[in-house]
């Protein structure tokens, strides 16, 4: 978890991405980000992550997108 | 039919009575038929670019469905694309040649015949709406509606074809098929909204236009401030012109318990550009970002680049060139979206390039903001931010009514 963390401050600095349980219905992390996001994930963890993955629900928290990470491990 | 014409209350009155009479089983019938009268008011000879989309779309959706429920996943992607690539090359060939194809042959100058159509009703907005229906069925999002006559009202639904929003399957189906109960705090609502809308768009876009005409037909003879007063009341005249009618047709949705939507959310507040085409003309964004740049960023060429550049640029830079190449290109597509010329074409790249500057600058301006101790809720700086906003869409929008 504090690995991913760390990728999503790097891409986002100033996001409470520990705390925050709406990033993505809150509008603090937008499609810009996510496709950031997603793209140093899947270079970090060397993992493809479906686009039809993209949906809000799997961004809203960072539980979330370690779980999305997870199964895109398999 | 014209929105603002006096047929079209009269349309909704009737339907509405007779929606709310006919059993609830029935009532998406009463909506075909109401779509019917709406779009042959004017005329039968448009048609065939509907029922072209409509047919098309229905059928691709039908044969997605099956290629979803008889192979496993990995396999459905592969068989998928064909069709989708089918979908998209018959409706949006179909778009280029009636809308872009005259331009496209001035732009590089060859001596073709140009093709001259003119544009059916709410072209643009039933092609991107049923090809975003396609794009859900194949990614497993929606199921594909078996009965084309169900398929045909989606397509074609009234409220929404002359100016949007973009709907999407799997919000709209099950408001327009289920049939909904009549409430009366829904008609309520529903004539406020179209109401308000009217005023909107007859009352004070049509003076705000007034002004606009006079200045901009002869602008030398004014004064700075009088032109930059001209330019506010243009953007007045937009706004309330377009979001007037999209009240309208919300409203008349509502009468029947229908939810459009939003596709306005107050635009003077955005603090930033890209803010901004998150308020205005908010479904065309939203589809443009699902159907276009999403899948752009994850097509292997864009992978191909992020991992040249992550790697010969580096650093932040290196990171987001892709997304902002794939950026540049999404606010090329709102621009000609808005019309066929020069102008509209200026007017995307003015966006892109503003949009994609900020993104590349937005390390440096970040650490700018740190120094000077400006934080999401200072403010002042939101002030500012919304002043320069509105001044850069202004100036945006001078450019494009120059044609």
């Amino acid at each position: 978890m504090e690995k991913l963390i760390g990728i999503l401050k790097s891409v986002c600095p100033g996001v409470d991405f520990e705390n925050e349980k709406a990033l993505c219905d809150d509008g603090i992390i937008n499609s810009l980000d996510i496709v950031l996001i997603v793209s140093e994930l899947m270079d970090a963890y060397g993992v493809e992550i479906d686009i039809d993955d993209l949906v809000p629900e799997n961004f809203n928290t960072a539980e979330s997108i370690l779980a999305l990470v997870e199964k895109a491990q398999g | 039919m014209s929105l603002i014409s006096l047929w079209f209350p009269a349309l909704v009155l009737i339907s509405a009575v007779i929606y709310y009479l006919v059993p609830k089983r029935r009532r998406w019938l009463v909506l075909l038929a109401a779509s019917f009268v709406f779009y042959l008011w004017g005329g039968i000879g448009h048609a065939a670019y509907i029922v072209i989309t409509a047919v098309s779309t229905y059928l691709c959706g039908l044969w997605l469905q099956r290629i979803r429920d008889k192979n496993e996943a990995a396999r459905v992607k592969k068989l998928r694309r064909p069709v989708v690539f089918l979908a998209c090359l018959i409706n949006f060939g179909m778009l280029f040649a009636i809308k872009y194809w005259d331009l496209a042959l001035d732009m590089a100058g060859l001596r073709l015949p140009r093709l001259g159509l003119a544009a059916p009703l709410g072209l643009s907005f039933f092609i991107f709406q049923s090809i975003g229906y396609v794009a859900d069925v194949a990614r497993g999002k929606v199921r594909a509606e078996k009965n084309i006559l169900k398929f045909s009202l989606f397509v074609s639904f009234f409220p929404q074809i002359t100016e949007g929003p973009i709907g999407r399957y799997g919000a709209l189906a099950p408001q327009l098929y289920e049939g909904n109960d009549l409430d009366f705090e829904n008609i309520r609502s529903g004539l406020q909204l179209s109401m308000w809308g009217l005023i909107k768009k007859l009352v004070i876009a049509e003076r705000a236009g007034v002004i606009v005409a006079k200045v901009y037909s002869n602008g030398g003879a004014y004064d700075g401030a009088v032109i930059a007063f001209a330019v506010l009341m243009y953007c007045v005249q937009l706004y309330c012109d377009f979001s007037g009618g999209v009240d309208i047709a919300r409203g008349a949705a509502k009468c029947f318990g229908i939810d459009m939507a939003e596709n306005f959310k107050r635009p003077i507040f955005a603090k930033t550009l890209t803010d901004y085409w998150r308020r205005w003309h908010i479904s065309l964004g939203a589809w443009l970002r699902d159907y276009v740049f999403y899948p752009l960023t994850f097509t292997k060429l864009f992978n191909r680049i992020g991992k040249f550049t992550r790697k010969h640029v580096g650093g932040t830079l290196g990171r987001i060139i892709p997304t902002s190449l794939a950026t540049f290109i999404i606010y090329f597509l709102v621009g000609i979206w808005h019309g066929a010329n020069y102008t509209y074409i200026a007017f995307g790249l003015y966006n892109g390039l503003l949009i994609t500057s900020g993104l590349l600058m937005a390390p440096a301006f970040e650490k700018l903001r740190t120094r000077l101790k400006i934080g999401p809720k200072t403010r002042w700086f939101s002030a500012f931010a919304m002043g320069r906003t509105m001044l850069i869409v202004f100036i945006g929008r001078r450019w494009r009514s120059l044609c």
